[in-house]
């Protein structure tokens, strides 16, 4: 009888020292699991659900980190058996990030986010070469997201440890190239951009590279790249081309050369903000004045848009293929979490 | 089971058919038809259109022919001619509903293209639109030119003193934001005689520690190129005034700042005189509405007032608009910034807007909305912090440089008074005029200075000029 008791005083004073009882734990792991078998049965809105009502109870309860630790519990049992499941498992968490961050929950949005990305790198030491690239799509395009946002660091972050698995992953290395520029870093943003083909990016991520070659004075194949861009396409790419190169013919006397340059762009592109304007004030400053057409600005207004405001934002050219190419896999890997779920999901 | 199979088929056949001859639209001419009738037609042939004769009038005709090979397609051609479109209502018909405002129609019928143009001309526009027409812009080579609110729509415009064909526009916009435009080009004449006006002003704000008599003519020195001048001219304010408002509506704008600058813009023309002239431009990382040069009466605001915030600031490129579109405006050119920010997205730098600031005879004010708050430490991946504070103080020397001065406001509820104490130094300013000598149009650069015989005065003027060809 005796050892009755103190087997029962000993079970109903362990959560005391533990910090959580063990019945919330099961059910922490029992609702997490509900919740991915939802997300394996293509229940997108359900799963969110699910998972961002199990944050709200477990912070309401003071038991997020037995939460978080519960997450990170099944995740590892699924993965063991189906790598890929880990890369659903992200996508969802993924998605309750956004969903966090909608709610104005950042304490539950960050620790959606921070699982997101281990699971992804979990996947890439679990399923060896070819589960790199896949892994490194997801951290990719989490950090094209929060780039977006202007979550900077964050977003460099997720470039980095995206690269550290796939270092040709084109879209984190279009975006780290752009933060880095941001940052004043121009060589940093060359090595990103230069020596990997296709340059990353397209036309845009050649747009950077051209730019930034300028900027660290290697002038040559700076304006190689620019003029590559500045004489075809009708898009804001052409414009900034047009406008960087015409600088330089400008700055070392070809003011008939920038000139050129900058009427063909400018008919190429009627509506553009900046180059009539730079048109304008070069062929001023040659004493051969041109007309200003304000009014056709004007009148441009509601559809223009400022090619240079374009260049600042966070670079786009990547993304869409990525997210392309992640909800094509996406079905093959919710498979992957349906059978390490097993037969009940 | 054949004949349950054979009658199955037959159905299918007759509803396709059915389908087909609903939709497919064996060709008829609609245009000179009243929308009326053309809709009629369109219900004979199976179309299930729904409409009110609000909406469709009978003086709705049909002026384009529908190209469209399906009933449907043809149906959105015919209503799109008046701004009218087919929505999917009940039971699957089609309900027509306003889609937008009605078009505007401008022709412009002097003068007419390939004509010989020279001086003052009149420019007239005939505009048709099924809703009453707010008012026509007239542009001459992009410039406004004109803003005239009732027919007859016809204005007189000055052709510019330039070689080159000449281009005449004119826009018209209706009540509800309905928008037509027709332009014309024309030849030009360029007359050859040129008068030769060497007369210079310096426009010279004086501040004083204590107020004291109007200061007399006697008073003052100047010098050009480091050497006396004599001044011909001697004035004191109520010179005519060409003033531009330069409005900033990007995004830190929007709220209680944009509608203050509104506000106070619209008490600053109120305030300006009737031989004043003025214009309004508003702007954020692109154009995004200009008026043309008139009477500074409330209603030049209109339309520009209701412009949204949004986009970032590209503060460089839009004063060089602004004054280049001062160039040649007859009176004393000033600029008025209205901005909280700091240059971040312009394809020009500050540096380019002190070479055109230095050929140009306007002054600049920047009334800055951010308080006196001197560290501008953004970056951005045009410029990092150091790039940027250069550029703030680059365009703060230009606008020094123009004669003018900078002042920071701590909050938007300053602006009207600040606005008005522009206008009041601009009033009081002294006019010296002076024959510059030794003339010789190299582009070169000369210094000015101006001196009081009077204690405790401080001046600001334009500190000099560029000789040019």
């Amino acid at each position: 009888m005796r050892s009755f008791a103190l087997a029962l005083a000993v079970l109903a004073l362990a959560p005391a020292f533990s910090g959580a009882s063990l019945f919330p734990r099961y059910r922490l792991e029992a609702g997490y699991r509900s919740a991915l078998e939802r997300w394996a049965a293509g229940d997108q809105t359900g799963a969110v659900e699910a998972v961002r009502q199990l944050g709200d109870r477990a912070e309401d309860e003071g038991a997020l980190t037995p939460l978080e630790r519960a997450r990170r519990t099944v995740a590892r049992q699924l993965g063991r058996s189906h790598p890929d499941a880990l890369l659903s498992i992200a996508r969802l968490e993924t998605l309750v990030y956004q969903a966090q961050v909608g709610a104005r929950n950042p304490e539950l949005a960050l620790a959606s986010r921070l699982l997101a990305a281990e699971l992804a790198e979990q996947h890439a030491q679990r399923a060896g070469a070819a589960g790199r690239v896949p892994a490194a799509m997801v951290l990719a395009s989490l950090g094209a997201h929060l780039h977006l946002a202007v979550q900077e660091g964050a977003a460099a972050d997720l470039y980095q440890r995206a690269l550290a698995i796939d270092p040709r992953q084109a879209a984190a290395r279009l975006g780290l190239a752009a933060l880095r520029e941001k940052r004043g870093e121009y060589a940093a943003a060359v090595g990103l951009l230069a020596g990997v083909e296709p340059t990353p990016g397209g036309r845009e991520g050649s747009l950077r590279l051209g730019v930034n070659l300028l900027r660290v004075g290697r002038r040559q194949e700076g304006e190689a790249e620019l003029r590559a861009l500045s004489g075809a396409g009708e898009d804001w790419v052409r414009s900034v081309a047009a406008q960087e190169l015409a600088r330089q013919l400008a700055g070392r006397g070809d003011g008939a050369g920038a000139s050129e340059l900058l009427a063909a762009a400018a008919a190429a592109l009627p509506c553009d903000p900046s180059l009539p304007l730079q048109a304008a004030l070069l062929a001023e400053r040659r004493g051969d004045p041109l007309p200003l057409d304000l009014a056709s600005l004007a009148d441009c207004a509601e559809t223009a848009i400022s090619p240079r405001a374009r260049y600042a934002r966070a670079p786009a050219a990547e993304v869409r293929p990525l997210r392309q190419r992640l909800d094509a896999l996406d079905p093959g890997w919710r498979e992957a979490l349906r059978r390490a779920l097993g037969p009940a999901a | 089971m054949r004949r349950a199979g054979r009658a199955a088929a037959a159905v299918c056949l007759l509803v396709l058919t059915a389908v087909a001859g609903a939709a497919a639209a064996p060709p008829r001419s609609y245009v000179g038809l009243t929308l009326g009738e053309a809709l009629a037609d369109l219900q004979s042939r199976g179309l299930r259109v729904i409409y009110s004769e609000e909406l469709v009038r009978p003086d709705m005709r049909v002026v384009e022919e529908p190209t469209a090979a399906w009933l449907h397609d043809v149906l959105q051609q015919l209503l799109a001619q008046h701004g009218l479109a087919a929505r999917v209502g009940p039971g699957g018909s089609l309900l027509v509903v306003r889609e937008g405002p009605p078009p505007v129609r401008v022709k412009l019928v002097r003068p007419l293209a390939g004509d010989v143009t020279a001086g003052e001309i009149e420019i007239l526009a005939e505009v048709e639109s099924s809703e009453p027409i707010a008012w026509v812009d007239f542009f001459v080579n992009g410039w406004p030119a004109a803003r005239v609110r009732s027919s007859p729509w016809r204005a007189i415009v000055t052709v510019p003193d330039e070689p080159g064909p000449c281009r005449f526009g004119a826009v018209a916009r209706s009540v509800s934001g309905g928008r037509g435009s027709d332009t014309v080009t024309t030849r030009r004449v360029v007359l050859e005689e040129r008068l030769d006006v060497s007369l210079r002003q310096v426009h010279v704000a004086v501040t004083r520690n204590r107020g004291g008599p109007p200061l007399q003519r006697e008073q003052f020195e100047l010098f050009d190129g480091g050497r006396p001048q004599t001044i011909a001219s001697f004035s004191r304010g109520d010179v005519p005034l060409s003033a531009l408002l330069l409005v900033d509506a990007s995004e830190s704008m929007r709220g209680e700042s944009l509608q203050a600058a509104f506000a106070a813009a619209r008490a600053f023309l109120a305030r300006l005189a009737p031989t004043d002239e003025a214009a309004v431009m508003v702007f954020a990382d692109r154009l995004l509405s200009l008026t043309p040069f008139g009477p500074p009466e409330p209603g030049l605001l209109e339309g520009a007032d209701r412009t949204p915030a949004a986009g970032g600031t590209a503060l460089n490129d839009h004063v060089y608009a602004a004054l280049r579109l001062l160039d040649g405006r007859p009176g004393r050119r000033i600029v008025v910034l209205l901005s909280d920010g700091a240059d971040v997205l312009s394809t020009l730098t500050a540096a380019d807007l002190m070479w055109k600031v230095r050929r140009s005879d306007a002054t600049l004010y920047w009334l800055r909305l951010r308080g006196l708050r001197q560290d501008w430490s953004f970056t951005s991946a045009w410029r990092d912090v150091a790039g940027n504070q250069r550029e703030t103080a680059g365009l703060v020397a230009a606008v020094e440089e123009s004669g003018g001065r900078v002042e920071a406001l701590a909050r938007p509820a300053d602006l009207p008074a600040s606005l008005a104490g522009v206008l009041t130094e601009l009033r009081e300013q002294y006019v010296l005029g002076y024959y510059p000598h030794d003339l010789k149009g190299d582009g070169s650069w000369r210094p000015v200075q101006v001196r009081v015989a009077a204690p405790g005065v401080r001046l600001r003027y334009r500190d000099g000029w560029v000789d040019r060809p």
